[in-house]
């Protein structure tokens, strides 16, 4: 019989520096910037330092984690690092972690690259190679610097983007506890409207790629800079999410009534408001984490999730939707029973040490 | 919904009385025709409405009459 897996604890990590409103209405004026916030609900955002990577934020979480813990790294046989901003497009940085967190020779590793909807992707990953034998403790590892490839005059992006990490423990958990479900998606025809054109192998960067165009709105951009259709995206999401929600509750022949709290990845506020009402979730049934952090990628999820578990809102028995939506286009959603074995959320730290 | 009610939700979000607006008006020569309003008119069309419209039929309208031919099947005549 497949082993019940679930989530046995978490960590995040945060970049010491903060850009902030007021220095984001000295570059794009007053009034753009309370558009802006009214839109999208972010305040302040944290940028990493252009020498900090996403795999140090997430070594930071991670290290936090199993020091905390006091966790035997020699323990962990999987280890899932989830970026869309790796150290270099080779080696797979979930390798480079492996050196740096002293992890046994005998632990898998690999990325994962799917922006917004990896940390779920991961989850579903690490459940399935527990549940079949082939691993038994993951570490599921979330790091990105998306504000390293934004324009800093592309105003559709600057103010959303933030860069954050984390660090999750998935291991078996009793009988009917922890991940009851999952449910993946893609729709590949929307690839083009959340990308980065230039600095692959279709598209190599080249100083044609580097030339800096207008769009109608007037944000700055080249090809190697992060691009995002805001409509497209935004109408995805809104299109995509709630029936998610239905199939998923349906699967398990649960209501909205019977969850006890939903966790989106967090985007825009606005658009969250919407989906909780689209959904007829009530407020007090979700948790925000987004003002003063921005919208951190892939690490938004396990953000959420964590500063929720800090402020008490995860107790045993508890049941819970986790939904993430974005780049590719993708989506994924899992409702999780809160285990009784969990060790616990990590708690915060203010001041996190930079790179090694 | 009718057509008069849309447009009265559109002036809204763009800030303008009702009857300024009308099917002709350049949506792209009003300031306030921007990104936020775009997402605006979205959740319009979606909550109010229940359309599902292409979301460039909404970003690249030149004029209201070009939404209001994306949602005619969706107003009351």
């Amino acid at each position: 019989m497949a082993r019940a897996t679930g989530i046995l604890a978490t960590n995040m990590a945060l970049p010491e520096r903060t850009l902030t409103y007021e220095e984001l209405e000295e570059r794009f004026g007053r009034e753009a910037m309370a558009k802006v916030f009214a839109g999208s609900g972010i305040r302040n955002r944290r940028v990493a330092e252009p020498d900090t990577c996403g795999s140090d934020l997430a070594y930071q979480a991670a290290i936090g984690l199993l020091h905390h813990h006091r966790i035997d790294p020699n323990s962990i046989d999987l280890l899932l690092f989830c970026t869309q901003s790796p150290d270099y497009l080779l080696p797979t940085t979930a390798c480079i972690l492996h050196e740096r967190l002293g992890l046994s020779k005998h632990c898998a590793c690999f990325d994962i690259n799917l922006g917004c909807t990896q940390y779920i992707y991961a989850l579903s990953v690490a459940h399935s190679m527990i549940a079949a034998g082939v691993a038994n403790r993951a570490l599921v590892l979330t790091g990105d610097t998306m504000t390293r490839i934004v324009h800093p005059l592309d105003r559709a992006l600057v103010p959303l983007m933030g860069d954050g990490a984390s660090a999750t423990l998935v291991g078996e958990v009793p009988e009917g506890q922890g991940f009851l479900a999952f449910e993946l998606g893609t729709d590949g025809s929307g690839y083009h409207y959340l990308m980065l054109p230039a600095g692959g192998f279709r598209m190599p960067a080249t100083p044609e790629t580097a030339r800096e165009v207008a769009d109608r709105e007037g944000n700055i951009r080249s090809q190697q800079n992060l691009y995002m259709n805001g409509a497209a995206i935004f109408h995805f999401a809104i299109s995509v999410v709630p029936p998610t929600v239905e199939r998923i509750l349906a699967r398990l022949s649960l209501r909205v009534e019977d969850v006890d709290l939903f966790l989106f990845h967090q985007a825009n506020k606005y658009m969250l408001d919407y989906l909780l009402r689209k959904l007829g979730i009530p407020p007090s049934k979700t948790h925000f984490y987004i003002e003063d952090v921005g919208n951190c990628s892939g690490s938004t999820t396990p953000m959420v999730l964590t500063d929720a578990w800090r402020a008490g809102r995860l107790q045993p028995g508890n049941r819970v939707l986790m939904i993430a939506f974005g780049v590719g286009l993708s989506w994924a959603a899992t409702v999780l029973r809160w285990p009784e074995n969990t060790l616990g959320v990590v708690p915060a730290q203010e001041h996190l040490p930079g790179p090694e | 919904m009718t057509t008069t009610d849309f447009i009265t939700e559109i002036a809204d979000i763009l800030g303008m009385p009702a009857h300024t607006l009308t099917p002709e008006t350049d949506l792209t020569a009003i300031p306030a025709w921007d990104s936020v309003a775009w997402l605006s008119s979205l959740v319009l069309i979606d909550e109010k409405l229940g359309a599902a419209v292409r979301p460039e039929m909404v970003s690249g309208a030149r004029t209201l009459q070009d939404i209001l031919q994306a949602v005619a099947h969706k107003l009351e005549s």
